[in-house]
């Protein structure tokens, strides 16, 4: 058992005693609770932008187009690299030591979004041998830039 | 004061030396370290303590990418893409091959499951609705506001190594179910500059 010494005095020493019994009981179911309810792997989950056939709100009547929609920002994902087009200029970001140049790509969307903050989504175009997870590195990179993923697809033939 | 030659003592070196007396031994554990221990433990599992309750099921050969502007997972229907299989809340209703060479960008076993399983989403969440109109207290509470497309909220979660046609195939025949929006999942990946990266896109 715990306890305090209340330091030097006449005889022997009184002490104050901790009853720490009921806290190590409540520590161990505790720990017993939640290492059993533990969740070691976080699943979250990333949100799409619209997309080729996201279904359109019935209730709302009237389509207003989002704030820049006139300016094109499309990101293309390619077996080789990306390219970006920003408006008119088209800025091709091609693989370096064979991985995908994320830190171009996320300075390039950072600096548009400072130059058009109303510009909500990045429109992407990616090819179809490209693998899952580097379609949600680029997604993830456009959500950092603070713009929402649009997937554009072509139909089945 | 007394004057003890140096060296290491224990804290309760003078009840251990009373031995030498008449008097019964007295051994103390020192609980102090444990208290500690256990206090880290317990703090460190209730920041890992998943809050939503939303948990998925993640098949052995399914790795899931990893991300870090991330929302909280919400309860729909999921359509897992393995490299082996296609499920529907472990249903399986299509294998990975036949999904891949399939020239139909429909997968009508796919389809149809998703569209059954999503009216009855529809009718349950229909009728929480009405229930919930009656229901006096939820509306006190401020609880009556329910997201109309909730039961259509699709999440897929699909391995990091599947190819971007097989997927779109996949989500072509979700669309056709009737479902969407579509939601990834992916591992929620830490930043080591900033660890509070919860994205909030809606």
């Amino acid at each position: 058992m715990a306890q305090i010494s209340s330091g030097g005095g006449r005889g022997r020493d009184p002490n104050v005693e901790l009853n720490l019994v009921p806290v190590i009981d409540l520590m161990s179911v505790l720990i017993t609770f939640l290492l059993l309810s533990a969740v070691w792997t976080q699943v979250s989950m990333i949100q799409l932008g619209a997309s080729f056939a996201s279904p359109r709100d019935l209730e709302q009547k009237e389509l207003k187009p989002p704030p820049n929609e006139d300016l094109v920002l499309k990101l293309d994902i390619r077996a080789n690299g990306y390219i970006l087009y920003i408006g008119k200029e088209v800025r091709t970001l091609p693989m370096i030591n064979g991985a995908y140049d994320v830190a171009s790509l996320s300075a390039d969307l950072a600096k548009v979004k400072q130059m058009y903050p109303q510009k909500g989504g990045v429109k992407m175009a990616i090819s179809d041998e490209i693998q899952y997870e580097h379609v949600v590195a680029a997604m993830d990179i456009g959500l950092k830039a603070g713009f929402s993923p649009e997937l554009l697809t072509g139909g089945p033939n | 004061m007394a004057i003890f030659r140096p060296g290491q003592r224990h804290r309760y070196h003078n009840i251990l030396k009373r031995r030498a007396s008449k008097r019964g031994v007295t051994a103390i554990l020192s609980l102090t370290a444990m208290v500690d221990m256990f206090t880290v433990l317990v703090i460190f599992l209730l920041q890992n303590y998943n809050t939503t309750g939303e948990i998925l099921y993640i098949p052995k050969e399914v790795t899931l990418p990893k991300a870090n502007r991330v929302s909280d997972l919400k309860p729909s229907l999921v359509v897992t893409v393995s490299s082996k299989e296609v499920l529907i809340d472990r249903t399986v209703v299509a294998t990975f091959d036949e999904v891949k060479a399939a020239t139909n960008w429909v997968i009508p076993n796919l389809r149809d499951q998703a569209r059954v399983i999503l009216e009855k989403a529809k009718a349950d969440q229909d009728a929480k609705i009405q229930n919930r109109l009656r229901n006096i207290v939820d509306k006190t509470l401020g609880n009556e506001e329910l997201d109309p497309n909730a039961w259509r909220k699709v999440t897929i979660q699909a391995d990091k190594a599947i190819d971007y046609l097989t997927l779109k195939k996949i989500m072509y025949s979700v669309y056709e179910a009737g479902g969407g929006p579509i939601n990834f999942a992916v591992a929620k990946e830490y930043e080591k500059n900033d660890a509070t990266t919860d994205a909030k896109t809606q």
